[in-house]
């Protein structure tokens, strides 16, 4: 293949160009091979069409430095806008992570705090029951020293039994419910979470990649955000 | 292209087969078109294609009888049966097809092979090139790491 002439080779480079079958880093493989295929694939008319094809809006001011040399600063340009691109990505999704471990904080304490409600609350409620029992064992014939400890409980308890232990009933319902919505929210933050983690670290990994996908990425995280913020008002 | 009788051209291969074929479908070729034109001769002619072997050139004139009857098709099956033809061809005979397309001036076919080559080199690395191509890496040491500095520009 390599005796093919000059120009079968420099019309298969040309026609690869054009047809975008070849890009700069096949021209550039290319130039690595060998001699010959190094000098064909530095054509000025090559680089042209690649210059033309890949950064179509330079092709209105033309310069006056040969297309290879044009091609590569374009390109370095371009580079360090994506490498600018790509950072932006890693602190968006950092942060996110970062909002991510608070909120797990935040609803690890809450748990806490109505975890330690539930108690009260269960106690203040197995008082009440003894008292009610002790009312209705009032009612029946006991020996003296049962009814007088009985008197004495009753006697304690101030507030009105009945209403006070369906309130109370209702309180133990609303925290059980509570923390079953703080368990959910939990898990999912945590999902969230491992999700974030997971981006960020292939966003650390392809570094030239990213460029492609942080554009999509972001919207994707306000919508993301928007979402939480609706899904999540309620507890606020 | 006329309607009268068909007139028939007789073609010799590098290796002395000879193909008679329709002279419309040799006509592809714009080598054999100037030579009959130049030799201006009606009947039983006889040209010999040099460097081109029976089996290339039957390839060839596959594609070149396709291609001189290409108005009784639509347009994408002319392009499916290139893909396929091309696609057949190995390594070896993609490389005398282009030999041969470029000594005979089929600007088709060898379009089709450049393409196809094209399409062989993508994505590959040097070494890969080299391989495919069973081309000797010519620089010495020092040369190849100076070209790759220079290229690794666009290399991350």
């Amino acid at each position: 293949m390599s005796v093919l002439p000059d120009e079968l080779w420099f019309r298969i480079l040309e026609l690869g160009a054009g047809t975008s079958r070849l890009d700069y880093r096949d021209l550039c493989s290319l130039a690595i091979s060998c001699r010959r295929l190094s000098q064909l694939s530095s054509d000025p008319a090559l680089w042209s069409i690649l210059l033309a094809l890949d950064f179509p809006q330079s092709s209105s001011s033309p310069s006056t430095l040969p297309p290879k040399s044009a091609y590569k600063i374009r390109f370095e340009r371009d580079k360090s806008r994506k490498v600018l691109l790509w950072r932006r990505a890693v602190l968006n999704v950092e942060s996110q992570v970062a909002v991510s471990e608070k909120r797990l904080r935040d609803l690890e304490s809450l748990m806490v705090k109505e975890m330690e409600r539930l108690k009260t609350v269960g106690d203040e409620l197995s008082n009440l029951e003894r008292a009610r029992h002790a009312t209705v064992a009032l009612n029946v014939w006991q020996p003296e020293v049962v009814r007088s400890s009985h008197m004495e409980i009753v006697g304690q308890c101030t507030v009105p039994i009945e209403s006070r232990c369906s309130a109370l009933k209702m309180e133990v319902k609303v925290c059980k419910q509570q923390i079953g919505v703080y368990k959910n929210a939990l898990n999912e933050e945590k999902l969230r979470l491992c999700e974030r983690k997971e981006k960020l670290t292939s966003l650390k990994y392809h570094p030239l990649q990213s460029y492609q996908t942080s554009n999509t990425d972001d919207k994707d995280n306000v919508k993301r955000k928007k979402l939480k913020q609706s899904k999540y008002s309620y507890w606020k | 292209m006329v309607g009268v009788k068909k007139k028939m051209v007789t073609l010799v291969s590098s290796d002395g087969v000879e193909f008679v074929v329709e002279k419309r479908v040799a006509e592809q070729s714009l080598f054999i078109k100037n030579a009959l034109n130049e030799g201006g001769v009606e009947e039983k002619v006889m040209i010999p294609i040099p460097k081109v072997t029976s089996d290339t050139l039957s390839s060839v004139l596959e594609y070149c009888e396709k291609h001189a009857s290409a108005t009784e098709f639509q347009e994408n099956e002319i392009e499916e049966w290139d893909k396929e033809y091309i696609e057949k061809a190995d390594l070896d005979l993609l490389y005398y097809l282009l030999q041969a397309s470029y000594s005979m001036s089929i600007m088709g076919l060898m379009e089709l092979g450049a393409k196809k080559v094209a399409s062989l080199i993508r994505g590959k690395s040097p070494q890969e090139i080299r391989e495919l191509f069973n081309i000797k890496n010519d620089f010495t040491p020092e040369q190849e790491e100076e070209i790759r500095r220079e290229m690794q520009w666009n290399y991350e």
